[in-house]
């Protein structure tokens, strides 16, 4: 390989991994935008699906951000619970979140621990695909 | 299109059985949701089947409720929803 097609060969590779990042970043904005819809994650053994549904008061969590996620995702680790996703309504009053956890309470435990309410909790141990 | 969670209520529980009929009636059902231009995305059912959350992108609604009442599915309440992604924020 000459010098002048290794230049060739760097450029296309630079080329390459620019759109790969560009790519990388549009579907991140495209699953903040709800769309595609989340995949159905199957729970790990031990693990149960839970439906949380919660009311909150209009603007409570109008400045959810990157921080305040991390801080819930951290205290329901402390209780072996995993936030997999939430549906929002659009003035953000009520929310049906998709947890996983070991059990109904763990769920429950940890949403005191967050400060954030709790409407009711019910098992969803089975989804329905349309195709 | 929007997105909406569609809450339902079986007071007998929902019963889909897994076989060439329950997945003629599922077909059935997403034909006649065609034609509104309604798409079931997917539905999370509880132990005892009577109640689903059930995803739906849908124009409205009204066109959530009329497929709903063609397909003689019940109707708890329907929100518009968006997602919120523990895990995609920045």
């Amino acid at each position: 390989m000459n010098y002048r097609s290794f230049l060739l060969f760097l450029s296309s590779l630079l080329f390459l991994t620019f759109n790969t990042l560009a790519g990388a970043t549009d579907s991140t904005s495209a699953q903040s935008n709800a769309s595609p819809a989340p995949a159905v994650s199957v729970p790990a053994p031990g693990m149960n699906r839970y439906m949380v549904v919660r009311t909150f008061p209009k603007g409570a969590i109008d400045g959810l951000d990157a921080a305040a996620v991390q801080s819930v995702n951290n205290t329901n680790s402390k209780y072996s619970v995993q936030w997999i996703h939430s549906y929002a309504n659009p003035d953000k009053t009520k929310t049906f979140c998709i947890y996983e956890g070991p059990n109904e309470k763990s769920i429950r435990d940890a949403a005191a621990a967050n400060k954030i309410p709790v409407d009711y909790i019910v098992e969803i141990p089975v989804v329905l695909e349309s195709h | 299109m929007p997105r909406y969670m569609v809450e339902r209520t079986f007071p007998n529980g929902l019963n889909v059985p897994v076989n060439a009929a329950g997945a003629g009636a599922l077909q059935k059902i997403v034909c006649a949701n065609g034609e509104q231009g309604v798409t079931w995305v997917h539905s999370y059912v509880t132990t005892d089947k009577t109640r689903t959350f059930c995803i739906y992108d849908a124009p409205s609604p009204e066109a959530i409720r009329q497929v709903a009442r063609r397909n003689e599915l019940p109707v708890e309440s329907i929100s518009e929803v968006s997602v919120l992604d523990p895990y995609f924020y920045h």
